[in-house]
């Protein structure tokens, strides 16, 4: 797919490939920056509410995915970044956000919130890396456990990660038709 | 420094900016925080004296763009430091960011080094 840019110069949008690389390096890089690092992890399977993940050391793993934020991204292409939590995931995330010790108790609107912000980082990384370089696009607010569907056609493709403690996925859903 | 206003819709946000501050040794007396533009035009009204604004700028209600304009403009403060801590790197971005009258901005995810090197020259 090509844009025009302002100076009438065609540039070509991200392929999907492209913006999962891209989704990967925010995601490391939000997380090396502000938390811990991550273990990239194999979706084995993914029925969205539960998932099987193979770890890094070759073992397979059930979680509940209860927690979902997503953000929507608009311009010469639109979709959703999304990303989804094992309950436990999602509490790792905000202990490791707010610095807390594992044994202080967190509110679920505090949760939610720190879910909504690690969230907007990653996509704000790839926003600025994969989609600014060939359009003028926007960012919407995090929503957390909204429907992702109603919104996105298909799914471009997702990742996988191992927590401290939990898991996380994360995907992009596009609008149209698969590339 | 006696007042800084952190504006971001994010609580999670704004609790991060309070610990990098400490962590950076930049001594505030009192932090005061609003969740978006509007609220940090209230803030403003009733706190004429703080003395530096921290802001994001994709928020609900007035985003980080027009609250600075805003309280250039219409509060008349020229001279009160405003740094924008924001997802939004690109160099678009941060151009908008300066001609609407920031003076500094800082990209997220950060470093504690990138917040103290942005905020130190505006601390005594």
């Amino acid at each position: 797919m090509a844009n025009a840019d302002a100076t009438g110069e065609t540039q070509d949008l991200p392929s999907e490939s492209h913006l999962i690389d891209v989704l990967k390096d925010s995601i490391q890089e939000v997380f090396s920056m502000m938390m811990s690092s991550v273990e990239e992890a194999t979706l084995h399977r993914d029925d969205r509410d539960s998932v099987q993940v193979r770890t890094a050391d070759g073992q397979v793993e059930t979680a509940d995915m209860g927690i979902e934020a997503k953000i929507v991204f608009e311009g010469g292409l639109n979709g959703v970044v999304v990303i989804r939590c094992s309950d436990q995931g999602a509490l790792n995330v905000a202990q490791m956000l707010l610095m807390t010790e594992g044994e202080d108790v967190l509110a679920q609107e505090e949760i939610d919130d720190a879910l909504g912000e690690c969230l907007n980082m990653i996509a704000g990384s790839l926003k600025t890396k994969a989609l600014d370089p060939v359009d003028d696009f926007q960012l919407g607010l995090p929503e957390i456990n909204a429907s992702v569907t109603e919104q996105s056609d298909y799914r471009a493709g997702s990742l996988a990660y191992r927590l401290t403690d939990g898991f996380l996925a994360a995907e992009i859903w596009l609008t149209g038709e698969a590339g | 420094m006696d007042k800084l206003l952190i504006v971001d819709d994010s609580a999670t946000m704004r609790k991060i900016i309070m610990r990098v501050l400490r962590q950076a040794n930049l001594k505030v007396e009192t932090v005061l925080e609003a969740a978006n533009g509007v609220e940090g035009l209230e803030k403003l009204t009733s706190d004429p004296d703080i003395g530096m604004i921290l802001t994001d700028v994709n928020m609900p209600e007035m985003n980080g763009i027009d609250f600075v304009k805003a309280v250039r403009t219409n509060h008349q403060k020229e001279a009160l430091p405003m740094i924008m801590i924001t997802t939004e790197g690109s160099d678009a971005m941060i151009q908008t960011a300066m001609d609407s009258g920031a003076n500094g901005f800082v990209t997220k995810p950060f470093t504690p080094d990138s917040i103290q090197e942005a905020l130190e020259p505006y601390f005594g």
